[in-house]
């Protein structure tokens, strides 16, 4: 198959495919060019460089002295990398599942085009275009327990011993999580709208003329006629979700309080690389690699599962 | 020259950096006090840089980095147009990054030895053991300038293997900021130099308002980060060596005293705000400001935060001690050092000359950005003539000093991560000191 496509590809560039008029491919490659080349250069090149890097010790300064798997055995033995993939994870379950369920739910609410849905509209796909670090400022102060707005109102409507959020161990991750949906509602609302607009109404009123409900409707419909928009928003926000890092590292000035509660993978990976004074770059490219393997993984299983509930029909 | 010669030249050449004297102006004073050629040449050399090179020297462009408030960026936009001016060949470049972002970015120019030609640095030791620094000694002897006027101590922090690779710009003092109205409203009497860390608790509880568990105005703030400061107000060391350690011996009784009253202040008491709002001295100087809250620990940095703030009435207290045990205060400040890999070593030594003589320190000074390390400025009747100052300047005198190694940071950061759970309750202060204890005892034998 990659050989057909090469083949393919190396025919439109010759402009021998029939499709194309002779010198479009070379036209098309001058255009690509001054993009292609940084891309290669900077991009491509230093994700193979990690690679090897990847294997080797390296402080910024002296040269790389190969370690071989030494990066990757000492990551497996070590505490806080450990911690930092188990918050990832939960990070993760915490933020797609209701990020994409309430994305849905407010989607079809704002479908109904009943009267202020413009408004709600731009407040819901808001918090997705805030500067991601003023908003997590603004929530460094929203999840204050003694004078934040949270914790006054839990207070107020009688709950005696809020959470104190940013300030436990245990709440430090949750009010990270409920960051991470607050801003991703927003995208994923737009994306569910476009996908419900492209919902056939004749089927909607052929299924109610024959007496199906509103959540038969919805259920054995809408549903799977938007599930590859839902496939979408599950695939998009999981990679993003793995990528967890600046939220966090605004709202604990950098330090990932309390007691490393809000460190992540990729916070483990900055430490390491560019905060520690050692700048170990050699384990810092394992944490990059494992990260890329095992997000590709997991995108892998979700493209391979979606035959059973994805409908492009 | 007598030394009292030598001071009323000092303090003429404040005085020329204050309102514009002349040269000749100078020159005609200095040597009515008796001053010699050689140290009014000198003198103006602190002042205003040497000379200005031909017109016809060649063009050169260097830059330099720093980090600081927006008032440090305005002071040091100024100091570098000054320089220019004496310098027209030699072009710089500033380059501002925030604290929180500078040692990141100087980690990554590190790597491609792309740091800037001239840097305001701390950790020291850190960078010049990657060979990033150069040890300043062989430019000072070309240049005939010795750095007689700095104590052992204040160049502690800048020597690594032997070598100095920089010196100190100012000394990292801190003091309590109290707010007199809030104190006046409370009928709370203000606190006085010499008090106890039982007056501050007393004075706190005093201080902070609010129904239940919702505080409306808090009693004292303190930065988490500075642990390191109270164990030495309890008697306790961090190393067996501040140079060269080889274990740490912070994990005694006493320092978990210490750190187990500051965290009650948070955690029984109640008086401070929730830890994630002292994480920085930004957030401590923002609630201060707006009136929120009563006594705020910071240095010299917050001055510029406060004197602008209409209806804002403040003034300073020295550190308070730990009953038994005598005034202890932070020391050691960031200062200037000199890129190994600059292309244009004379024009670097010649910025790094300017930023540390007597006008740019006196040009930060009264710029309210700083504590000066240098006892010309520290001692001189301009930066004493703002009352505030005196208490800086005073406390001084109690400055402790830093560990200064390679891997000081890295274990700073180690130790101040496993105290997280101290300052939010949920860890006692003995407990979370046996961990840091073995962290830090298993960085230091990796060297990491």
């Amino acid at each position: 198959m990659i050989g057909s496509l090469l083949r393919r590809l190396t025919r439109r560039l010759a402009g021998t495919d029939s499709s194309y008029r002779r010198g479009d491919g070379r036209v098309a490659l001058l255009f690509l060019l001054p993009d292609l080349i940084p891309f290669l250069a900077f991009t491509v090149l230093g994700v193979f460089a990690t690679f090897g890097l990847s294997f080797s010790r390296w402080d910024l300064v002296t040269t790389p002295s190969w370690v071989g798997l030494d990066n990757y055995s000492n990551l497996f033995s070590d505490d806080l990398f450990r911690k930092v993939v188990r918050n990832t994870f939960v990070y993760t379950l915490g933020v797609v599942p209701l990020s994409t369920a309430l994305a849905l739910l407010a989607a079809l609410g704002l479908n109904l085009k009943l009267p202020g849905s413009l408004v709600l509209r731009t407040a819901y796909f808001a918090p997705y275009i805030t500067t991601l670090a003023a908003a997590a400022l603004v929530f460094q102060w929203v999840y204050d327990p003694r004078a934040g707005l949270i914790d006054s109102v839990l207070y107020a409507i009688g709950v005696p011993n809020p959470p104190e959020w940013l300030n436990s161990t245990f709440w430090a991750l949750p009010a990270l999580i409920i960051f991470g949906i607050w801003r991703q509602i927003g995208f994923n609302i737009v994306l569910f709208l476009a996908g419900l607009q492209g919902v056939d109404r004749n089927m909607l009123e052929a299924a109610s003329v024959d007496g199906a409900g509103r959540w038969a409707r919805f259920r054995y419909i809408t549903l799977p006629l938007i599930s590859p928009t839902t496939f979408f928003v599950v695939i998009i926000s999981t990679i993003g979700s793995f990528q967890v890092f600046d939220q966090a590292y605004v709202m604990t000035n950098g330090r990932f309080y309390p007691d490393n509660a809000t460190n992540t993978v990729v916070g483990y990976l900055f430490q390491k690389a560019f905060v520690s004074s050692t700048a170990e770059l050699g384990l810092s490219s394992a944490v990059a690699w494992l990260l890329f393997l095992f997000v590709f993984a997991i995108t892998m299983i979700q493209f391979a599962v979606q035959r059973r509930w994805v409908h492009y029909g | 020259m007598t030394k009292i010669e030598d001071r009323k030249l000092e303090e003429l050449a404040i005085e020329a950096t204050r309102i514009g004297m002349s040269r000749v102006t100078f020159m005609k004073r200095a040597l009515a006090l008796g001053a010699s050629v050689p140290a009014i040449a000198a003198a103006l050399d602190a002042i205003e840089g040497p000379v200005a090179h031909a017109a016809s020297a060649p063009q050169v462009s260097i830059n330099f980095s720093s980090w600081g408030s927006l008032g440090e960026q305005i002071t040091v936009n100024k100091l570098l147009e000054i320089f220019q001016t004496r310098y027209p060949n030699i072009s710089v470049q500033p380059r501002y990054t925030d604290f929180g972002d500078y040692f990141t970015k100087l980690n990554a120019d590190v790597a491609t030895k792309s740091i800037a030609d001239v840097l305001f640095l701390t950790y020291v030791p850190t960078y010049a053991a990657k060979g990033a620094i150069q040890d300043i000694r062989p430019a000072l002897k070309s240049a005939g300038r010795s750095l007689q006027g700095y104590t052992p101590g204040q160049l502690f922090l800048f020597e690594y293997n032997g070598g100095v690779f920089g010196v100190p710009r100012d000394t990292d003092t801190k003091v309590i900021f109290y707010n007199r109205k809030l104190f006046k409203k409370a009928g709370v009497a203000y606190p006085k130099d010499g008090w106890s860390y039982d007056d501050l608790r007393t004075t706190a509880k005093a201080l902070t308002k609010g129904s239940g568990a919702r505080i409306s105005q808090y009693g004292y703030a303190y930065e988490t980060d500075f642990w390191r400061l109270w164990l030495w107000q309890n008697g306790v060391e961090l190393f067996d060596n501040n140079a060269k350690p080889t274990k740490a011996t912070f994990n005694t009784p006493a320092a978990a005293q210490a750190l187990q009253f500051i965290a009650d202040l948070t955690n029984v008491d109640q008086v401070t705000p929730p830890p994630s709002q002292m994480a920085s001295s930004a957030t401590i100087g923002s609630l201060f400001a707006s009136g929120q809250l009563a006594m705020a620990f910071g240095n010299h940095a917050l001055v510029p935060t406060f004197t602008p703030v209409k209806g804002l009435d403040w003034f300073v207290v020295g550190m308070p001690h730990f009953t038994g045990h005598p005034t202890v205060n932070a020391s050691g400040g960031a200062g200037y050092a000199i890129s190994k890999w600059t292309k244009q070593p004379d024009a670097a030594y010649k910025l790094w000359n300017f930023f540390t003589g007597v006008f740019a320190i006196e040009t930060f000074s009264a710029g309210n950005d700083v504590t000066p390390i240098t006892p010309q400025v520290l001692n001189s009747s301009a930066w004493l003539s703002k009352p505030y100052n005196k208490v800086f300047a005073q406390q001084t005198q109690y400055g402790h000093l830093l560990p200064s190694f390679a891997s000081f940071f890295n274990i700073l950061n180690t130790i101040s991560s496993d105290l997280d759970k101290v300052w939010i309750g949920e860890q006692k202060a003995a407990d979370a000191l046996a961990i840091a204890e073995k962290d830090a005892n298993k960085a230091l034998k990796a060297g990491a």
